[in-house]
Protein backbone atom coordinates (compact mmCIF):
# COMPACT_ATOMS: atom_id res chain seq x y z
CA UNK A 1 0.00 0.00 0.00
CA UNK A 2 1.55 3.32 -1.01
CA UNK A 3 1.12 6.70 0.70
CA UNK A 4 -1.66 7.75 -1.66
CA UNK A 5 -3.68 4.61 -0.93
CA UNK A 6 -3.48 5.40 2.79
CA UNK A 7 -4.68 8.96 2.27
CA UNK A 8 -7.48 7.81 0.01
CA UNK A 9 -8.62 5.22 2.53
CA UNK A 10 -8.58 7.82 5.33
CA UNK A 11 -10.56 10.45 3.43
CA UNK A 12 -12.92 7.75 2.22
CA UNK A 13 -13.59 6.68 5.79
CA UNK A 14 -14.16 10.32 6.80
CA UNK A 15 -16.59 10.83 3.97
CA UNK A 16 -18.40 7.57 4.69
CA UNK A 17 -18.70 8.36 8.40
CA UNK A 18 -19.94 11.84 7.66
CA UNK A 19 -22.45 10.64 5.09
CA UNK A 20 -23.57 7.91 7.47
CA UNK A 21 -24.20 10.55 10.14
CA UNK A 22 -26.15 12.57 7.60
CA UNK A 23 -28.20 9.54 6.56
CA UNK A 24 -29.09 8.89 10.18
CA UNK A 25 -30.83 12.26 10.20
CA UNK A 26 -33.32 11.03 7.62
CA UNK A 27 -36.70 11.04 9.34
CA UNK A 28 -38.29 7.62 9.72
CA UNK A 29 -41.48 6.96 7.79
CA UNK A 30 -43.96 6.19 10.52
CA UNK A 31 -46.72 3.63 10.06
CA UNK A 32 -50.29 4.92 10.08
CA UNK A 33 -52.01 4.65 13.42
CA UNK A 34 -54.01 1.51 13.99
CA UNK A 35 -51.88 -0.64 11.70
CA UNK A 36 -51.48 -3.28 14.38
CA UNK A 37 -55.25 -3.35 14.91
CA UNK A 38 -55.77 -3.90 11.18
CA UNK A 39 -53.22 -6.72 11.21
CA UNK A 40 -54.95 -8.20 14.27
CA UNK A 41 -58.33 -7.97 12.52
CA UNK A 42 -56.96 -9.77 9.46
CA UNK A 43 -55.47 -12.46 11.69
CA UNK A 44 -58.78 -12.85 13.54
CA UNK A 45 -60.61 -13.17 10.22
CA UNK A 46 -58.19 -15.87 9.15
CA UNK A 47 -58.65 -17.69 12.46
CA UNK A 48 -62.43 -17.56 11.92
CA UNK A 49 -62.05 -18.78 8.37
CA UNK A 50 -59.87 -21.68 9.48
CA UNK A 51 -62.42 -22.60 12.16
CA UNK A 52 -65.16 -22.38 9.55
CA UNK A 53 -63.26 -24.65 7.17
CA UNK A 54 -62.66 -27.15 9.97
CA UNK A 55 -66.36 -27.10 10.81
CA UNK A 56 -67.45 -27.48 7.21
CA UNK A 57 -65.07 -30.40 6.67
CA UNK A 58 -66.07 -31.95 9.99
CA UNK A 59 -69.73 -31.55 9.18
CA UNK A 60 -69.29 -32.97 5.69
CA UNK A 61 -67.30 -35.94 7.00
CA UNK A 62 -69.83 -36.58 9.78
CA UNK A 63 -72.73 -36.32 7.36
CA UNK A 64 -71.07 -38.64 4.89
CA UNK A 65 -70.35 -41.19 7.63
CA UNK A 66 -73.91 -41.14 8.93
CA UNK A 67 -75.40 -41.36 5.44
CA UNK A 68 -73.15 -44.33 4.70
CA UNK A 69 -74.26 -46.08 7.91
CA UNK A 70 -77.93 -45.32 7.23
CA UNK A 71 -77.60 -46.59 3.70
CA UNK A 72 -75.98 -49.78 4.99
CA UNK A 73 -78.71 -50.35 7.53
CA UNK A 74 -81.39 -49.58 4.97
CA UNK A 75 -80.01 -52.30 2.72
CA UNK A 76 -79.96 -54.67 5.66
CA UNK A 77 -83.51 -53.70 6.54
CA UNK A 78 -84.65 -54.17 2.94
CA UNK A 79 -83.04 -57.63 2.87
CA UNK A 80 -84.70 -58.65 6.12
CA UNK A 81 -88.04 -57.29 4.96
CA UNK A 82 -87.69 -59.33 1.79
CA UNK A 83 -86.85 -62.45 3.79
CA UNK A 84 -89.62 -61.95 6.32
CA UNK A 85 -93.32 -62.56 5.66
CA UNK A 86 -94.06 -58.90 6.04
CA UNK A 87 -94.39 -58.28 2.31
CA UNK A 88 -96.74 -61.31 1.98
CA UNK A 89 -98.96 -59.95 4.71
CA UNK A 90 -98.91 -56.55 3.09
CA UNK A 91 -100.03 -58.04 -0.22
CA UNK A 92 -102.92 -59.75 1.53
CA UNK A 93 -103.90 -56.36 2.99
CA UNK A 94 -104.15 -55.13 -0.54
CA UNK A 95 -105.69 -58.14 -2.31
CA UNK A 96 -108.12 -59.43 0.32
CA UNK A 97 -109.40 -56.33 2.05
CA UNK A 98 -112.70 -57.86 3.26
CA UNK A 99 -110.99 -60.69 5.09
CA UNK A 100 -108.47 -58.29 6.64
CA UNK A 101 -111.25 -55.94 7.74
CA UNK A 102 -113.18 -58.84 9.30
CA UNK A 103 -110.10 -59.96 11.26
CA UNK A 104 -108.27 -56.64 11.48
CA UNK A 105 -106.98 -57.32 14.98
CA UNK A 106 -105.22 -60.56 14.07
CA UNK A 107 -104.12 -59.20 10.71
CA UNK A 108 -102.54 -56.11 12.24
CA UNK A 109 -100.68 -58.09 14.92
CA UNK A 110 -99.46 -60.61 12.34
CA UNK A 111 -98.19 -57.79 10.15
CA UNK A 112 -96.37 -56.16 13.05
CA UNK A 113 -94.88 -59.46 14.22
CA UNK A 114 -93.46 -60.05 10.77
CA UNK A 115 -91.47 -56.80 10.90
CA UNK A 116 -87.67 -57.05 11.45
CA UNK A 117 -88.06 -54.86 14.55
CA UNK A 118 -84.44 -54.62 15.69
CA UNK A 119 -83.14 -53.35 12.36
CA UNK A 120 -86.10 -51.06 11.93
CA UNK A 121 -85.49 -49.44 15.32
CA UNK A 122 -81.79 -48.95 14.58
CA UNK A 123 -82.61 -47.43 11.23
CA UNK A 124 -85.16 -45.07 12.77
CA UNK A 125 -82.73 -44.02 15.52
CA UNK A 126 -80.06 -43.29 12.94
CA UNK A 127 -82.50 -41.30 10.83
CA UNK A 128 -83.51 -39.19 13.81
CA UNK A 129 -79.85 -38.80 14.73
CA UNK A 130 -78.93 -37.40 11.32
CA UNK A 131 -81.89 -35.01 11.41
CA UNK A 132 -80.79 -33.85 14.86
CA UNK A 133 -77.16 -33.55 13.73
CA UNK A 134 -78.05 -31.38 10.73
CA UNK A 135 -80.46 -29.33 12.81
CA UNK A 136 -77.88 -28.72 15.56
CA UNK A 137 -75.16 -27.84 13.05
CA UNK A 138 -77.39 -25.30 11.32
CA UNK A 139 -78.45 -23.85 14.66
CA UNK A 140 -74.81 -23.45 15.81
CA UNK A 141 -73.90 -22.02 12.43
CA UNK A 142 -76.68 -19.47 12.60
CA UNK A 143 -75.61 -18.33 16.07
CA UNK A 144 -71.90 -17.96 15.35
CA UNK A 145 -72.11 -16.65 11.78
CA UNK A 146 -75.06 -14.29 11.54
CA UNK A 147 -73.76 -12.84 8.26
CA UNK A 148 -73.97 -16.09 6.35
CA UNK A 149 -71.52 -18.42 4.67
CA UNK A 150 -70.85 -16.34 1.54
CA UNK A 151 -69.37 -13.45 3.48
CA UNK A 152 -67.06 -15.73 5.46
CA UNK A 153 -65.88 -17.70 2.50
CA UNK A 154 -65.10 -14.50 0.64
CA UNK A 155 -62.81 -13.16 3.44
CA UNK B 1 -44.52 -11.37 30.38
CA UNK B 2 -43.72 -7.69 29.85
CA UNK B 3 -43.47 -5.27 26.93
CA UNK B 4 -39.70 -5.06 27.51
CA UNK B 5 -39.08 -8.80 27.25
CA UNK B 6 -36.85 -10.07 24.46
CA UNK B 7 -38.30 -11.13 21.12
CA UNK B 8 -37.59 -14.79 21.93
CA UNK B 9 -39.56 -14.59 25.18
CA UNK B 10 -42.46 -12.85 23.46
CA UNK B 11 -42.56 -15.46 20.68
CA UNK B 12 -42.50 -18.21 23.29
CA UNK B 13 -45.29 -16.53 25.26
CA UNK B 14 -47.43 -16.09 22.14
CA UNK B 15 -47.01 -19.72 21.17
CA UNK B 16 -48.17 -20.66 24.68
CA UNK B 17 -51.37 -18.75 24.03
CA UNK B 18 -50.61 -15.23 25.27
CA UNK B 19 -52.13 -12.93 22.65
CA UNK B 20 -50.75 -9.82 24.30
CA UNK B 21 -47.23 -11.04 23.49
CA UNK B 22 -48.02 -10.75 19.78
CA UNK B 23 -49.08 -7.15 20.28
CA UNK B 24 -45.82 -6.30 22.09
CA UNK B 25 -43.75 -8.11 19.49
CA UNK B 26 -45.49 -6.56 16.50
CA UNK B 27 -45.67 -3.06 17.93
CA UNK B 28 -41.92 -3.27 18.45
CA UNK B 29 -41.15 -4.22 14.86
CA UNK B 30 -43.88 -2.61 12.76
CA UNK B 31 -42.20 0.85 12.66
CA UNK B 32 -38.86 -0.56 11.47
CA UNK B 33 -40.37 -2.81 8.84
CA UNK B 34 -42.66 -0.03 7.68
CA UNK B 35 -39.74 2.38 7.35
CA UNK B 36 -37.71 -0.26 5.50
CA UNK B 37 -40.47 -0.97 2.98
CA UNK B 38 -41.41 2.69 2.61
CA UNK B 39 -37.83 3.67 1.90
CA UNK B 40 -37.03 0.71 -0.35
CA UNK B 41 -40.19 0.08 -2.38
CA UNK B 42 -41.08 1.98 -5.55
CA UNK B 43 -43.61 4.77 -4.96
CA UNK B 44 -46.37 2.80 -6.73
CA UNK B 45 -46.38 0.17 -4.01
CA UNK B 46 -48.93 0.28 -1.19
CA UNK B 47 -46.54 0.14 1.76
CA UNK B 48 -49.18 -0.42 4.41
CA UNK B 49 -50.57 -3.37 2.50
CA UNK B 50 -47.13 -4.97 2.15
CA UNK B 51 -46.38 -4.52 5.84
CA UNK B 52 -49.76 -5.90 6.81
CA UNK B 53 -49.28 -8.94 4.59
CA UNK B 54 -45.76 -9.50 5.90
CA UNK B 55 -46.90 -9.56 9.51
CA UNK B 56 -49.79 -11.88 8.71
CA UNK B 57 -47.35 -14.22 6.96
CA UNK B 58 -45.11 -14.02 10.02
CA UNK B 59 -48.02 -14.96 12.25
CA UNK B 60 -48.74 -17.98 10.04
CA UNK B 61 -45.12 -19.10 10.30
CA UNK B 62 -44.45 -18.27 13.95
CA UNK B 63 -44.75 -21.92 14.98
CA UNK B 64 -41.84 -22.72 12.71
CA UNK B 65 -39.71 -19.82 13.94
CA UNK B 66 -36.42 -21.13 15.28
CA UNK B 67 -35.84 -19.67 18.73
CA UNK B 68 -32.11 -19.28 18.20
CA UNK B 69 -32.74 -16.97 15.21
CA UNK B 70 -33.00 -13.21 15.31
CA UNK B 71 -36.66 -12.21 15.05
CA UNK B 72 -35.83 -8.82 13.54
CA UNK B 73 -33.83 -10.42 10.72
CA UNK B 74 -36.60 -12.96 10.22
CA UNK B 75 -39.38 -10.40 9.92
CA UNK B 76 -37.29 -8.21 7.61
CA UNK B 77 -36.72 -11.23 5.38
CA UNK B 78 -40.45 -11.92 5.24
CA UNK B 79 -41.13 -8.26 4.46
CA UNK B 80 -38.54 -8.23 1.68
CA UNK B 81 -39.96 -11.42 0.16
CA UNK B 82 -43.48 -10.04 0.41
CA UNK B 83 -42.38 -6.93 -1.43
CA UNK B 84 -40.66 -8.99 -4.14
CA UNK B 85 -43.73 -11.20 -4.54
CA UNK B 86 -45.92 -8.12 -4.89
CA UNK B 87 -43.62 -6.60 -7.48
CA UNK B 88 -43.58 -9.86 -9.40
CA UNK B 89 -47.37 -9.98 -9.42
CA UNK B 90 -47.54 -6.32 -10.54
CA UNK B 91 -45.84 -6.80 -13.87
CA UNK B 92 -45.90 -3.07 -14.51
CA UNK B 93 -43.04 -2.61 -12.06
CA UNK B 94 -39.68 -4.00 -12.99
CA UNK B 95 -38.89 -6.36 -10.15
CA UNK B 96 -35.62 -7.31 -11.72
CA UNK B 97 -34.31 -4.05 -10.37
CA UNK B 98 -34.76 -5.34 -6.86
CA UNK B 99 -33.17 -8.68 -7.47
CA UNK B 100 -30.37 -7.83 -9.81
CA UNK B 101 -26.81 -8.42 -8.82
CA UNK B 102 -24.47 -5.99 -7.21
CA UNK B 103 -21.89 -3.75 -8.75
CA UNK B 104 -24.16 -1.81 -11.07
CA UNK B 105 -24.49 1.41 -9.19
CA UNK B 106 -22.58 3.39 -11.73
CA UNK B 107 -18.90 4.12 -11.97
CA UNK B 108 -16.93 3.87 -8.77
CA UNK B 109 -16.59 7.22 -7.12
CA UNK B 110 -13.17 8.47 -6.27
CA UNK B 111 -13.37 9.86 -2.75
CA UNK B 112 -9.76 10.92 -2.46
CA UNK B 113 -10.52 14.65 -2.46
CA UNK B 114 -13.66 14.55 -0.34
CA UNK B 115 -13.97 16.11 3.10
CA UNK B 116 -16.68 15.53 5.75
CA UNK B 117 -20.03 17.01 4.75
CA UNK B 118 -20.69 20.66 5.63
CA UNK B 119 -23.40 21.40 8.21
CA UNK B 120 -25.85 22.91 5.73
CA UNK B 121 -25.73 19.72 3.67
CA UNK B 122 -26.20 17.61 6.79
CA UNK B 123 -29.31 19.60 7.64
CA UNK B 124 -30.80 18.91 4.23
CA UNK B 125 -31.05 15.23 5.17
CA UNK B 126 -33.65 16.13 7.76
CA UNK B 127 -36.03 16.85 4.91
CA UNK B 128 -37.98 13.72 3.98
CA UNK B 129 -38.37 14.87 0.39
CA UNK B 130 -34.68 15.51 -0.04
CA UNK B 131 -33.76 12.17 1.55
CA UNK B 132 -36.27 10.30 -0.60
CA UNK B 133 -34.94 11.90 -3.76
CA UNK B 134 -31.38 11.10 -2.83
CA UNK B 135 -32.06 7.50 -1.81
CA UNK B 136 -34.28 7.11 -4.87
CA UNK B 137 -31.21 7.52 -7.04
CA UNK B 138 -29.77 4.30 -5.66
CA UNK B 139 -30.77 0.99 -7.17
CA UNK B 140 -33.16 -0.94 -4.91
CA UNK B 141 -30.67 -3.53 -3.59
CA UNK B 142 -28.23 -0.82 -2.55
CA UNK B 143 -31.03 1.31 -1.15
CA UNK B 144 -32.21 -1.66 0.90
CA UNK B 145 -28.72 -2.17 2.33
CA UNK B 146 -28.36 1.51 3.23
CA UNK B 147 -31.80 1.72 4.80
CA UNK B 148 -31.33 -1.45 6.83
CA UNK B 149 -27.82 -0.56 8.01
CA UNK B 150 -28.13 3.15 8.66
CA UNK B 151 -31.80 3.63 9.49
CA UNK B 152 -32.66 0.29 11.07
CA UNK B 153 -29.31 -0.54 12.69
CA UNK B 154 -28.97 -4.00 11.20
CA UNK B 155 -25.44 -5.33 11.06
CA UNK B 156 -23.93 -6.39 7.73
CA UNK B 157 -24.24 -10.01 8.82
CA UNK B 158 -27.94 -9.53 9.54
CA UNK B 159 -28.50 -7.74 6.24
CA UNK B 160 -26.76 -10.63 4.52
CA UNK B 161 -29.27 -12.99 6.13
CA UNK B 162 -32.20 -10.84 5.03
CA UNK B 163 -30.99 -10.53 1.44
CA UNK B 164 -29.55 -14.03 1.25
CA UNK B 165 -26.12 -12.70 0.32
CA UNK B 166 -22.64 -13.13 1.80
CA UNK B 167 -21.62 -10.46 4.30
CA UNK B 168 -18.75 -9.27 2.08
CA UNK B 169 -21.15 -8.68 -0.80
CA UNK B 170 -23.35 -6.60 1.47
CA UNK B 171 -20.36 -4.58 2.67
CA UNK B 172 -19.25 -3.92 -0.90
CA UNK B 173 -22.75 -2.95 -1.89
CA UNK B 174 -22.93 -0.56 1.05
CA UNK B 175 -19.57 1.02 0.33
CA UNK B 176 -20.51 1.57 -3.30
CA UNK B 177 -23.86 3.01 -2.31
CA UNK B 178 -22.17 5.50 0.00
CA UNK B 179 -19.77 6.46 -2.79
CA UNK B 180 -22.67 6.88 -5.18
CA UNK B 181 -24.53 9.05 -2.67
CA UNK B 182 -21.46 11.23 -2.18
CA UNK B 183 -21.11 11.60 -5.95
CA UNK B 184 -24.78 12.54 -6.24
CA UNK B 185 -24.48 15.05 -3.42
CA UNK B 186 -21.44 16.63 -4.97
CA UNK B 187 -23.14 16.93 -8.34
CA UNK B 188 -26.31 18.58 -6.99
CA UNK B 189 -26.69 22.22 -7.96
CA UNK B 190 -25.61 24.46 -5.10
CA UNK B 191 -23.34 21.88 -3.55
CA UNK B 192 -20.42 22.54 -5.86
CA UNK B 193 -17.36 23.52 -3.90
CA UNK B 194 -18.79 22.46 -0.55
CA UNK B 195 -16.95 19.18 -0.62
Amino acid sequence: MNQFDGLQRKTSVNMADSLESALRKIPARTPPSGLFERIRTSIDSEIQLRALRRRVWGFAAGLLGIVAVIFGFWNLLAQELAQSSFMEYLRIFWSDRDMVMANWNDAASSLLESLPVANLIIWLILSFFIIGFVWKALETWGKSHPHGIVRHLSV
Amino acid sequence: MQRTDTDAILVEAFLKGDDEALRFLYERHIPGVYNFIARTAPPEVDVEDIVQEAFIKAWRSLKGFKRDKNFKTWIFTIAKNTLLDRLKSNRTISFSLLEEGMGEDGPAFDPADRRPLPDEVLQMFESDKYASELLGNLKPPSRAVVVMHVLEDLSFREIGEVLGEPMDTVKTRYRRAIQELARLLASKPGNEGKF
